[in-house]
């Protein structure tokens, strides 16, 4: 069916960003921060850090500001989100999430839940505030 | 004249439609700005049929009755910032003149995508957003070529029966 469609530059250019984000990802895990200190589960809404909890103590919790609702639980040391109140529902299809670098991004409620290890990040900064 | 405008406003209402039902197909990869971008089908259409300025006019149609239909304000935002990086890169892949409608398309997949993340990124003020862009890349190579493929078999048929006088 592609053939006669797909010209061979259609191919380099397919193969020239399949690289590109190959290239990306390697890059990005490279820079991944040292294992070691405590796994933390670090809340962030529209850009401020509200919340740390451990991710080896299970429990359900709220994030909101007011505006909107949204609840993550952690257990077994994984983090999910199990409830928002937005429109697209991304988040909570999300994979759940464990390791560092890892995140769940409820966009239209500007929730990011990370996975952090602290001790060996300025997250520590964010703790302490 | 007309004709070209009302070909327009038909492919607008289609544009428009595809955009609403595209929700209902589930997308693999759960990542925030992901979408299939079925809509791009009518882009390329309309930028190898009647040329660069109408395909802008209905994109930004698209955009903002979309936006103002089913998103409101941040959903404008996000579309625009991806629908206007993947006009302008369409438009430059196709002025090269190396690419069928198929690697166009890719480019314009891939571009949107890009764009969408970027400014969710910037939205939320974190960079670990980024983290997202390799799978991101890989599916709008993926939804590029589907949609390429797609405007390529309408496009020949455009081509076989052409609306006269446009």
């Amino acid at each position: 069916m592609l053939k006669g469609m797909l010209r061979k530059t259609d191919i380099v250019l397919i193969i020239f960003f399949l690289v590109i984000a190959a290239g990306f990802n390697f890059f990005l895990y490279s820079i991944e921060e040292k294992k070691g200190g405590e796994a933390t589960v670090v809340v962030n809404i529209d850009g401020d850090v509200v919340d740390t909890y451990s991710l080896n103590k299970d429990g359900e919790y709220e994030i909101t500001n007011g505006h909107f609702h949204n609840k993550m639980k952690i257990a077994g040391g994984q983090v999910s989100m199990i409830e928002a109140d937005c429109r697209d529902q991304i988040c909570i299809h999300s994979r759940p999430i464990k390791g560092s670098n890892e995140t769940i991004v409820c966009l239209p409620n500007k929730v990011v839940i990370e996975v952090k290890n602290i001790e060996n990040d300025y997250g520590i900064d964010a703790i302490s505030q | 004249m007309s004709k070209r405008i009302a070909f327009c406003g038909v492919f607008a209402a289609l544009a428009i439609v595809i955009s609403y039902f595209e929700r209902f197909i589930p997308v693999p990869v759960p990542v925030p700005g992901i979408k299939l971008g079925l809509a791009n089908v009518i882009i390329l259409i309309i930028l190898y049929y009647l040329g660069s300025k109408d395909a802008f006019g209905v994109s930004m149609i698209r955009i903002f009755v979309v936006g103002f239909l089913f998103s409101g304000m941040m959903g404008i935002m996000y579309s625009l910032a991806g629908g206007l990086l993947s006009y302008i890169t369409m438009v430059g892949a196709k002025k090269i003149k190396i690419f069928s409608p198929v690697g166009v398309s890719v480019v314009g997949g891939v571009f949107h995508n890009v764009g969408q993340i970027v400014v969710a990124t910037w939205v939320v003020e974190n960079y670990k957003l980024l983290y997202y862009l390799p799978v991101l890349i890989v599916m709008g190579v993926i939804a590029g070529v589907v949609t390429g493929v797609i405007a390529m078999y309408s496009l020949s048929y455009l081509q076989k029966k052409p609306f006269s006088a446009l």
